[in-house]
């Protein structure tokens, strides 16, 4: 099993936040207290407890200034769970139990920095019974993850996906994308086309047993996870160098559709590193 | 080579050898997908090769449980012989001995001669197809023309037997040509008669002998199993006494015969050795080429059946012992 | 390898394997099976050409019955009996040949009794109680069991008293049957010309009503015109219904159990194999028999199961 999810995990954002609700996160909002932004004449921000003497009396045409300081805001943060087919995938580990323990830290670091959580689950359409809409309570949490848990993906698909990102709302709040992106080409582009007013971080789930422990030499029947079709497999290190390429190929679009669209996708192999994923978050970009 | 089945109703079994069609016997695996790796046409080959294996491996094994054979054949051979009809005459005047008697001590009658010497005939003659009548007040039907030698030899076994009264040639005749028109061969055919005595032959059936003679050529040999002073094919009615049917069947019969222009040979035979010669003669005679049929019995295949599942059932073996897991079943939850 | 072991499906394939190798080693089983040797005499009077009968759902005369009835037989008896054929006429039965072997002699054992004709007959009569009795005696050297078709109708009738005539072999010592063709309903018999051509019924008169041939029945005293030495019958015109015919069970049950064979009726057991095996003296033989089938009917089954159970219990993976 992976390691016990630590439980916070600080995000950075590297935009303002435009939420009126006092939070954790820079905001376009200015008010009386925290980081000091800017000066502006009491005419422009009538607070005249604030006002900078050293600037008023430098300033030649003897205006009152007022120093003005930046509200700290809360942001919105939305997770997007792919639970379509190929996620049930069991390698060496399961991908939705990876999938819940994300699920379960960045509920916490949410709730935590006061922000709203939300998650939408989504096959081909969104999963009302795993979805939980944006709350910064604790009370569902227990029960969502449980029903994650539990769940075992059986649909084809990610176009929910797409329809899940609508849900969000218009203003920019940080989108996490749990999947493994094995969409296709199209259906990868029209997800991040819809996401792109938000912060968005794609954290991709993979697992070695599909790709770099596979056996050089054998005969297996692979179920495609997604349509249930069967194919028979005569594997020998050719064909293996074979899929592998592929594999990366896919990969590699991935990546620079995700880079296109924002931050740098973050890769999940097997086990979920803490530690690489807290410093990916709190870098910000 | 044809083949058959023991049991056909296995054939409704056969439906079960699409399954291997529909489903492997590999152990499917999961894997989050493979919509867009190319298939390799190694693996499908190999994939069609088992699914082939495994629907060859039920085939044949319900096919070997069904009792699969070559059907036995007949093949047409030519040889020499001769399609021929025993005319056995069944009255009781046979029972008796050629000197007249009823057979005592080491004796032997006319009709167990003619059997025992008839019997090692049939014997002999490899190719003949035999049918088998009997006369004596009425003509009876035996044995069809047939191939089958224990069965001719069975008939002939069962004329010693007490006989009944009368002698009527004449339907017995009619019943013996009757026998050799069903059979539409080109082969010689001959009617052996085999008789002790002679009747007058109506009017009537002489005429219908007559055209049932001419509409085909048979070779008829009469094997007149004469009894010791009385009166024989050849004699000739002393002065004074009637040259009639009546008083001389024999002598009439065998001018009968004559009359009707086919190939006709009489053997007047007084002992048993004489009826040997008569027998022997008639085999040197009937030497003519003949189409018989020779049975290729036939051929049991559910061996080989089930050698062909064995391969099918290999093939698949191998395959389940190539079998490997992406993820081994000890790490199974 | 570990996987291998716990995987149900490869140990099917292998015993499915191993059932299939050992389906082409077996040897063949030598077993011992009771076959029968027969001797079977039809009554080939005219009384048989009654058409009171059916088969296959057409009415048909009594011989034909018996025909049928005869090939069924000769199809059903085990292989390596042996049958042998008969005619029964006036007093007397005519063997046409001695047992032959039922399966490789089939084809014309098969035509001979389809051959079988109420024209071979040599004589109007019809004593079926001597027939039967010579019959037995023709079995016993034959050392085969009797089998003898019969309507039942002597023509011409038992003297008065119906008194059996004697028997004199042993009872017992022939096994079989004496099997009896026609309807339990008395129908007029067809008559024929000399030419075989059917020229109507037999009508009363065309028959003897009453055996003349021994002593007067003790009442004959009794009936009009009786004279001793001139009418010992009376000179009535004898009345009966002999001209009309149907099968005589218990006459034939009599004459049966006289010599010591069972009785049965066609008409209420046709299966005569049953009522033959249960009345004739088995004769053990060995055959070979072929059990390799049995072998590959597991395999079969394991190889059937193999790739239908997963169809039938998709939900449920095998070898995990």
């Amino acid at each position: 099993m992976t390691v016990a999810p630590p439980v916070d995990l600080p995000y950075q954002i590297i935009w303002r936040s435009r939420a009126l609700r006092q939070g954790a996160h820079r905001s376009t909002q200015s008010g009386a207290g925290g980081l000091f932004r800017d000066l502006a004449t009491l005419l422009e921000h009538r607070d005249p407890r604030r006002i900078d003497l050293r600037q008023t009396l430098r300033d030649p045409f003897g205006m009152l200034h007022v120093r003005r300081f930046e509200e700290r805001s809360q942001i919105g943060v939305t997770l997007l769970l792919d639970v379509s087919g190929s996620m049930g995938f069991h390698g060496a580990a399961r991908k939705m139990a990876l999938a819940a323990d994300l699920a379960q830290v960045f509920a916490a670091a949410a709730r935590r920095a006061g922000d709203t959580f939300a998650l939408y689950a989504a096959d081909d359409q969104v999963h009302d019974a795993l979805s939980v809409p944006p709350t910064r309570s604790r009370t569902g949490e227990e029960t969502m993850l449980a029903a994650l848990r539990a769940y075992v993906p059986k649909r084809k698909g990610a176009s929910g996906l797409v329809e899940a990102a609508g849900k969000i709302g218009r203003k920019r709040s940080l989108v996490v994308i749990v999947s493994d992106f094995l969409l296709s080409e199209v259906q990868l582009e029209a997800l991040f086309a819809a996401l792109s007013g938000h912060d968005v971080v794609p954290i991709r789930v993979a697992d070695t047993r599909e790709s770099a422990t596979l056996p050089s030499w054998g005969l297996f029947e692979l179920a495609d996870l997604e349509t249930g079709r069967r194919r028979l497999v005569v594997m020998r290190p050719a064909l293996k160098a074979e899929w592998q390429r592929r594999i990366e190929a896919r990969r590699a679009f991935f990546r620079s559709l995700a880079a296109r669209h924002g931050r740098e996708p973050f890769e999940i192999t097997d086990r979920i590193a803490w530690d690489r994923l807290g410093a990916h978050l709190a870098a910000g970009a | 080579m044809n083949f058959g089945l023991s049991t056909p109703m296995v054939l409704l079994l056969l439906p079960l050898a699409l399954l291997p069609l529909l489903r492997s016997a590999q152990v499917p695996q999961n894997f989050p997908s493979i919509e867009d790796i190319e298939t390799d046409p190694v693996s499908v080959a190999v994939d069609w090769v088992l699914r082939l294996a495994g629907a060859l491996a039920i085939t044949a094994l319900i096919l070997g449980i069904g009792g699969l054979h070559g059907l036995g054949r007949t093949i047409e051979k030519t040889g020499e012989g001769a399609h021929i009809v025993l005319l056995i005459d069944r009255s009781s005047s046979m029972d008796n001995t050629f000197a007249g008697r009823a057979p005592e001590g080491g004796e032997e009658s006319k009709s167990a001669a003619a059997r025992r010497l008839l019997k090692d005939f049939i014997l002999r003659r490899q190719h003949d197809l035999v049918g088998v009548a009997a006369f004596s007040t009425s003509p009876m039907h035996v044995l069809p023309m047939t191939e089958h030698k224990e069965a001719v030899l069975a008939a002939v076994d069962a004329m010693d037997r007490p006989g009944l009264a009368f002698t009527n040639v004449g339907r017995g005749l009619a019943l013996a040509l009757d026998m050799q028109e069903a059979d539409t061969s080109p082969a010689a055919r001959v009617v052996v008669l085999v008789s002790d005595g002679a009747a007058v032959i109506d009017r009537k059936v002489q005429d219908a002998l007559r055209t049932a003679f001419a509409r085909r050529p048979i070779n008829l040999y009469w094997l007149f199993l004469r009894t010791e002073g009385t009166p024989g094919i050849s004699s000739v009615p002393a002065p004074g006494e009637e040259d009639t049917p009546q008083a001389m069947p024999e002598r009439h019969l065998d001018r009968f015969f004559k009359s009707l222009g086919i190939s006709y040979r009489a053997f007047e035979a007084e002992n048993p050795e004489a009826v040997g010669h008569a027998i022997a003669e008639i085999s040197k005679l009937e030497r003519s080429p003949i189409t018989y049929t020779e049975r290729i019995p036939h051929e049991d295949l559910k061996g080989r059946a089930f050698a062909v599942a064995l391969v099918g059932l290999l093939i698949l073996l191998a395959a389940k012992l190539a079998e490997v897991r992406l993820v081994p079943a000890t790490e199974g939850a | 390898m570990r996987e291998r072991l716990d995987d149900a499906r490869f140990w099917t394939l292998l015993a499915a394997t191993a059932l299939t190798c050992l389906a082409i080693l077996l040897p063949r089983v030598t077993l011992t099976r009771d076959v029968y040797d027969l001797l079977v005499i039809v009554d080939i009077t005219g009384s048989m050409t009654t058409r009171d009968m059916s088969v296959a759902g057409k009415p048909a005369s009594r011989l034909d019955a018996a025909k049928a009835a005869l090939e069924r037989l000769v199809a059903d008896l085990p292989c390596q009996s042996r049958l042998g054929l008969g005619v029964f006429t006036e007093r007397r039965s005519f063997l046409l040949f001695n047992p032959i072997d039922v399966c490789a002699d089939f084809a014309p054992l098969e035509t001979a009794i389809q051959n079988l004709d109420w024209r071979m007959a040599w004589e109007g009569d019809s004593m079926v109680a001597k027939g039967l009795y010579h019959a037995v005696e023709i079995a016993a050297d034959l050392k085969a069991d009797l089998v003898f078709v019969t309507d039942g109708h002597e023509a011409p009738p038992l003297p008065s008293g119906g008194a059996l005539p004697e028997f004199e072999g042993t009872p017992g010592k022939v096994l079989g049957l004496v099997i009896g063709a026609g309807g339990t309903d008395k129908v007029p018999m067809p008559k024929y010309d000399d030419d075989g051509n059917e020229i109507g019924t037999y009508g009363p008169m065309d028959v003897p009503q009453e055996n003349h041939s021994g002593p007067p029945p003790p009442d004959a005293h009794l009936r009009p015109g009786y004279h001793p030495k001139w009418a010992p019958f009376g000179s009535d015109v004898p009345q009966g219904e002999e001209h009309l015919s149907s099968v005589k069970s218990e006459h034939l049950a009599a004459i049966a159990a006289r010599v010591g064979l069972a009785h049965a009726d066609l008409i209420t057991s046709p299966d005569l194999l049953s009522a033959i095996t249960s009345n004739a003296h088995p004769r053990p033989v060995e055959v070979a028999v072929d059990i390799r089938p049995l072998a590959a009917a597991l395999a079969l089954a394991l190889l059937v199961a193999l790739y239908a159970a997963p169809l039938i219990a998709r939900r449920i993976p095998i070898g995990i």
